[in-house]
């Protein structure tokens, strides 16, 4: 009796779990394909390309994803000369490298990129220009900008950071680079903790990053939310792209619609990103 | 014949293990390639500015912090050791004595994340509102912490050595009437001067090399610090910072270069200690 029992109770388990996994999937995009679909190019990402790379080797372990970086100077290159599938870029590839290499461009997301300081500082907003003297060091008490007579302390992140990298470009320009006295902090995690902890603090994060333990500041009368991105109102902002070289293969297509899929616009959101569909 | 064997033995494990260290040295050599065939970014190592996107890789400032950072260190650590191995041979009473023996015991086996991790929530801020002392992130709090990191490996192999040694020479000194103090200040200190240089050599070695603490709480500015309010950036940390970025890049084959400088400056550290010693 008690036997019979166990049993049922098991195979009711059974029946539940494949009822929940047999369900029309996100991941079945890749169902019935096997091959290997190699990525290189933008740092920026490496983190939701492993994502799906994992989720793929799990559903369907004849799909093998590989990722690597270089730069988007490198994925360029590399999709060009026929040695991966896609070529990923954080910006959108140029109108010579489209002719050139017949690229074939998807965007897939918005990297924005928020100006945040201390939740008590009353500075609400600041224009590119006050921002690049900010960062550059020329003015160095919130007094200039109306809050209060406090040095400004900069947190910025090293060179491996994209985020560094976009903000870096749209604020202080190409080449350039922020006082070389800012404290260099190594994830948007550890700058925005040290923001929420210092009143003197200003430094830059990726907007997923953003919660109510700072304060973003809105640039050129723009907040930092997702819909300004979007419509390209606020201005630290930057695509993320992946290049075939032609059409897409079916492999790079099924990794396409995965992106599209509610699963993939969170793997997207959860590296900090707006997914651009 | 036993004790020719174990000589041989260990002859051999020291030669591997200078083998060791020659080959790490050709492989950093070799890894860094593309950094010495590029005329322009080789010539930039030398200087002080670090700035990739302008194709400047100076690693002055880099190499000058952990310089800095090491001697900040070591200025608290070495003082603050020979204090404890004072307090536990000589000048403590026995319980109290044995309690800070056991709390140094139990300092060595901290690791260095948590050390940097408690000074991330306490002494920066409060060296940052309370003190006043710049952002907080600073030279001085790294070396702080490094410092009270290094007390340990500056008093244990003191006091596990001298103990003994300063009990051995207790029945003369006795008899000549010198005190605790004296016996261990004026003679079991001044007869172990090799062994006080050793030990603040692996101190030293441990500053230089010590990650976490310089890339949590030095702020890494890659820069010369005007004081020990400035942040600053070390070798160690600096090798952190930079292994992330795109691995074909001038800027990773730099991490090469640090590498090597840093080595350098440790064998170096080494061998002149030995020359001392002797």
């Amino acid at each position: 009796m008690n036997k019979h029992r166990i049993a049922a109770a098991f195979a009711g388990l059974v029946t539940l779990f494949a009822a929940t996994h047999a369900g029309a999937a996100d991941i079945d995009a890749f169902k019935g394909l096997s091959g290997k679909l190699d990525v290189a190019g933008g740092t920026a990402h490496i983190p939701v390309v492993q994502d799906v790379a994992r989720h793929v080797a799990k559903a369907n372990p004849n799909v093998r994803i590989s990722v690597s970086g270089g730069g988007s100077g490198v994925g360029i290159q590399k999709v060009g000369a026929g040695l991966v599938d896609i070529g990923s870029t954080g910006r959108a590839p140029s109108a010579e490298e489209v002719a050139k290499y017949n690229l074939k461009p998807f965007q897939f997301a918005l990297d924005g990129v928020a100006v945040a300081v201390h939740p008590a500082n009353p500075v609400k907003n600041l224009s590119r220009v006050q921002l690049a003297d900010i960062f550059s060091g020329r003015v160095d008490n919130w007094k200039t900008f109306g809050g209060a007579d406090q040095r400004i302390h900069l947190y910025s992140r090293d060179e491996a950071s994209a985020t560094r990298e976009v903000f870096v470009d749209k604020v202080l320009g190409k080449g350039q680079s922020p006082a070389a006295n800012a404290t260099v902090v190594a994830s948007n995690g550890a700058i925005k903790t040290a923001i929420a902890r210092d009143k003197g603090a200003i430094g830059y994060l990726g907007l997923g990053y953003v919660d109510a333990s700072v304060k973003p500041v809105a640039i050129d009368g723009h907040a930092p939310s997702q819909e300004n991105a979007k419509s390209g109102a606020y201005p630290i902002v930057r695509g993320l792209y992946f290049n075939t070289r032609g059409e897409p293969n079916a492999l790079a297509s099924a990794f396409y619609r995965y992106l599209k899929t509610g699963e993939g616009q969170s793997l997207i959101r959860a590296h900090g990103y707006i997914p651009a569909f | 014949m036993r004790t020719r064997l174990s000589g041989a033995l260990l002859l051999a494990a020291a030669q591997v293990s200078t083998l060791w260290v020659v080959l790490t040295l050709l492989l950093f050599a070799w890894l860094g390639r593309p950094l010495w065939q590029d005329p322009a970014a080789l010539a930039s190592l030398a200087g002080f500015s670090w700035n990739p996107a302008a194709g400047q890789y100076g690693l002055g400032a880099m190499f000058a912090g952990t310089l800095l950072l090491s001697s900040g260190a070591l200025a608290l650590a070495f003082p603050l050791g020979l204090l404890c191995v004072l307090f536990v041979l000589a000048l403590g009473p026995r319980v109290l004595a044995q309690l800070l023996r056991q709390v140094l015991t139990l300092m060595a086996g901290v690791p260095t994340v948590v050390y940097a991790f408690v000074a991330v929530w306490l002494l920066v801020p409060w060296l940052r509102d309370s003190a006043g002392v710049g952002m907080g992130f600073s030279w001085l709090a790294a070396s702080l912490t490094l410092g009270l990191m290094l007390v340990p490996t500056v008093a244990l192999p003191l006091i596990g050595v001298l103990a003994p040694a300063d009990a051995s020479l207790a029945p003369v000194c006795d008899a000549l009437g010198i005190s605790r103090a004296q016996r261990l200040l004026w003679v079991t200190l001044p007869a172990h001067r090799p062994l006080m240089l050793s030990v603040l050599l692996v101190a030293a070695g441990r500053a230089a090399g010590d990650t976490l603490i310089a890339l949590m709480l030095s702020g890494n500015a890659p820069w010369l610090p005007h004081s020990p309010a400035d942040p600053l950036r070390v070798l160690s940390a600096h090798i952190a910072l930079s292994l992330a970025t795109d691995t074909e890049s001038t800027a990773y084959a730099a991490v090469y270069a640090s590498s090597l400088l840093l080595l350098a400056w440790v064998s170096l550290s080494h061998l002149l200690s030995r020359r001392l010693v002797r």
